[in-house]
């Protein structure tokens, strides 16, 4: 079963399966390495649904829960 | 001997990998030998002598890849192809490789000349990365060098391996990195076109990596290519097949291909000791835990804000005082050694008092400066962007635009230059052209001589009150510039790396520091002089008025009347006074004021507050000044006179007051910031945009301030 990246809990690790938005948003998420594969982890959140941090590839990344919609994982 | 050659040497890397500080190390001592600006990004350039060997490093800015989307990457690119450096150092992460080698592995397909430097070797020992330098030699086809730049660790190394490749041309080994079978042969049918395109005249390499850009959908070389109809139309119906085929799109399968390449270069060439990576305290992990925790985060960044602003403040108050007394001291030395003239008139009350007024202002922009270097060199920075994100997505801005806000306090001119780390050109748009509502300390003399006139012992309470209103005017005003003017802003994406929490090196900060501080000095330098000689100008010609009254014999007259020689001296200042208002009323500048006073007659302001207005286009500063010499009080006018406080409080009534501070706050903060605001706009449009958007808010606020102020105190004067 996939879902979202931004609907996992806190602590979660997941498998990415398919990045959803297009274009250049998408080579963005790819060169930081949200690709197909790649394991990612939640990390911290912050207050009223802003931007949440994630472990990808041995780096931390913050996105907005919008970007992480896109980014389905299982 | 032989004549010497001069090498250039591009640094590149992805950001936080410690490239400026490898570009320090390696250039020990020596300054910037040039600057090459661009639209957002400036590269940095240093040159050496090693062995015998010149060598030109060029700091490129970091970057991820190089598809050329950001300015980052399409200034890397552009500079790497056309440019041609002799060779590029690869400065990766090497405790970090995973990410950093898919940028790698495109700079090999780019077929550049090149080094890799492994750096933070100590944080990657204490991860428990280890790697096989030969190995990756083998597979990259190019030297490995482990580094550690902040302790130069590696460097003597690494300028060896520079000169030894120099001397014997670089041998580059030739490294193909290999893709998906279906889209392998599009490159090699995409590459023998674009060959044949050239006569055979072109490398392998070189049109395999068209070819892989091309397939990519880059913009920048499908432009370049555009003209080759038949081309054109193989490539884009090799994308079309290779979409349909495998339901991804070609520049996915290409970086699938590298993200492929580079996880069997880690299987093969490094390993993790498990042991000593699990044991480990994660410094950055416990910090995190802290200031990005769900609900201390915020307290947290806005307590080490208000930390920033008070010492910026109060350790900023001890170099303005010094440097205070020394223009005062120069000024009262050249008063005293120079015959009067006009050309010492303008030497010490237009030059000085101009340049003077503008200088004081550097120790907090060199202490602000200081905090944005930490916070950038620590890592803080981010973290404060992702804390304030949300706030400021609600209002239009971008979560990047909050340090710019923060340095606006001090001063609108580094504060706009500080908008360039926002990537997105409509949000960095937005917060430019807010940024000028921030009350910086230019104003701050304005609103104490003010709030000290009319609000007595709540004065600090409405100062305070003053900075919220120019919060809420900067946070409304890109709000409403988003949703209207300057749609398609605020859609731009949060994607921010938070790079791990490292401890500043002092040649960084201080260069950081030394780099503003001279560039403001330079910038606001050129614009203040010429702006002081121009109101010193308008001040003093027609030097001979016309007078209404002839002073000099009613002078004479007192002199020799009976009365007591009090009451002649009193006389005679009144009438010294009454002359200086009636020459500079019919002064150029007054004649202005009393063309321009009836523009502010909804707000009340009388001659002398309009010219105090005018002449605070220069910078604000000037403001208070004129108010001084209007008043004639004399030499000694300060904010904290009380002499000019009761003149104020005696020519206007509080509301109107309160409309001059709003309009003051409002309206265009100075010159230099107009300047500033062109030179990073590049448009002429929006500084103008700019400048009629704060005189018409500035206006119409002033204008409701006195209005409603008016209804409620019946019209009548208190």
């Amino acid at each position: 079963m996939s879902a979202a990246l931004s609907s996992l809990t806190q602590g979660t690790t997941g498998q990415i399966v398919g990045v959803t938005c297009q274009g250049e948003l998408k080579q963005r998420l790819a060169s930081l390495g949200f690709m197909q594969g790649a394991k990612v982890t939640v990390g911290h959140s912050t207050i009223m649904n802003g931007p949440r941090t994630y472990t990808i590839r041995g780096s931390q990344v913050s996105l907005r829960g919008k970007e992480a919609a896109s980014i389905m994982v299982e | 001997m032989e004549p010497q050659k001069k090498i250039r040497v591009a640094l590149v890397g992805n950001p936080n990998t410690g490239r400026t500080t490898l570009l320090n190390k390696l250039t020990k001592g020596k300054q910037s030998t040039g600057n090459y600006p661009r639209v957002t990004v400036s590269v940095q350039s240093r040159e050496i002598e090693y062995q015998g060997m010149a060598i030109e490093f060029v700091d490129l800015p970091g970057i991820y890849s190089l598809s050329s989307r950001t300015d980052e990457e399409l200034l890397s690119r552009e500079y790497i192809h056309n440019q041609q450096p002799d060779m590029i150092v690869n400065v990766l992460d090497m405790g970090n490789l995973e990410r950093n080698l898919l940028l790698t592995s495109q700079l090999i397909e780019m077929g550049v000349p090149r080094i890799f430097a492994f750096n933070m070797k100590d944080e990657a020992k204490a991860k428990g990365v280890e790697i096989d330098v030969e190995k990756f030699e083998e597979i990259l086809g190019a030297p490995v060098v482990a580094t550690n730049a902040r302790n130069g660790e590696g460097v003597i190394e690494l300028l060896n391996e520079i000169v030894a490749c120099a001397r014997r041309d670089c041998q580059r080994n030739p490294i193909v990195i290999p893709y998906d079978d279906h889209l392998e042969q599009s490159i090699e049918r995409t590459a023998e076109h674009i060959e044949m395109l050239h006569h055979h005249d072109i490398s392998s390499e070189q049109s395999r990596w068209l070819a892989i850009k091309l397939l990519e959908g880059d913009e920048t070389v499908l432009r370049q290519e555009r003209d080759h109809q038949p081309l054109m139309v193989a490539v884009n119906h090799e994308r079309e097949v290779l979409e349909k085929k495998h339901g991804e799109t070609a520049d996915m399968m290409l970086d699938s291909g590298r993200y492929a390449f580079v996880f069997g270069l880690l299987e093969g060439a490094s390993r993790l000791d498990v042991d000593v990576a699990i044991n480990r305290i994660d410094t950055t992990r416990v910090l995190d835990a802290l200031l990005l925790h769900r609900w201390l985060g915020l307290p947290i960044f806005l307590l080490i804000m208000w930390v920033m602003f008070e010492t910026t403040f109060t350790i900023g108050a001890y170099p303005m005082d010094w440097i205070d007394a020394g223009v005062m001291f120069l000024s009262a030395t050249l008063d005293n050694a120079m015959s009067p003239s006009l050309f010492k008139d303008l030497l010490i009350n237009g030059i000085i008092a101009g340049v003077g007024g503008t200088i004081i202002f550097l120790p907090n922009i060199v202490i602000l400066f200081f905090f944005i270097a930490l916070f950038n060199d620590t890592g803080y920075m981010t973290r404060g962007a992702v804390l304030v994100d949300r706030i400021m997505h609600t209002f239009g801005l971008h979560g990047k635009a909050f340090i710019p806000m923060v340095t606006g306090f001090g001063c609108n001119v580094p504060a706009i230059m500080a908008t360039r780390t926002i990537d997105n050109p409509k949000d960095r748009l937005v917060a430019i052209l807010v940024n000028p509502f921030i009350s910086c300390s230019a104003r701050l003399p304005v609103f104490i001589l003010f709030t000290g006139a009319f609000f007595g012992e709540h004065a600090g309470t409405a100062l305070f009150g003053v900075y919220m209103v120019s919060i809420l005017i900067a946070l409304v005003t890109a709000l409403i510039l988003s949703k209207t003017v300057i749609r398609g802003a605020n859609t731009s994406p949060f994607i921010m790396e938070l790079a791990p929490y490292r401890y500043p090196t002092w040649v960084s900060m201080t260069s950081h520091m030394w780099n503003n501080a001279s560039e403001f000095l330079k910038k606001v330098g050129g614009v203040i002089v010429a702006g002081s000689i121009i109101i010193w100008f308008l001040q003093s010609f027609p030097q001979q008025v016309p007078l209404s009254r002839d002073f000099d014999t009613e002078i004479a007259m007192i002199q020799t009347s009976q009365a007591t020689e009090a009451e002649q001296e009193e006389a005679i200042t009144k009438l010294e006074h009454l002359r200086q208002l009636e020459t500079q009323q019919k002064r150029y500048l007054g004649q202005i004021g009393a063309v321009i006073q009836p523009i502010f007659a909804p707000m009340n302001f009388d001659v002398n507050a309009s010219i105090a207005l005018i002449t605070g286009l220069v910078a604000k500063e000037v403001v208070v000044a004129t108010f001084g010499v209007l008043y004639s009080h004399g030499e000694e006018v300060d904010e904290e006179s009380g002499g000019l406080r009761e003149s104020i409080t005696s020519s206007m009534s509080m509301v109107t007051a309160i409309a001059f501070m709003f309009f003051t706050l409002i309206y265009v903060p100075c010159i230099a910031t107009i300047g500033v605001l062109y030179r990073e706009t590049k448009s002429l449009n929006w500084t103008a945009f700019s400048i009629v958007l704060s005189f018409s808010l500035a206006y119409f606020l002033a204008a409701s301030v006195s209005f409603i102020g008016g209804l409620i105190t019946g019209g009548g004067v208190i």
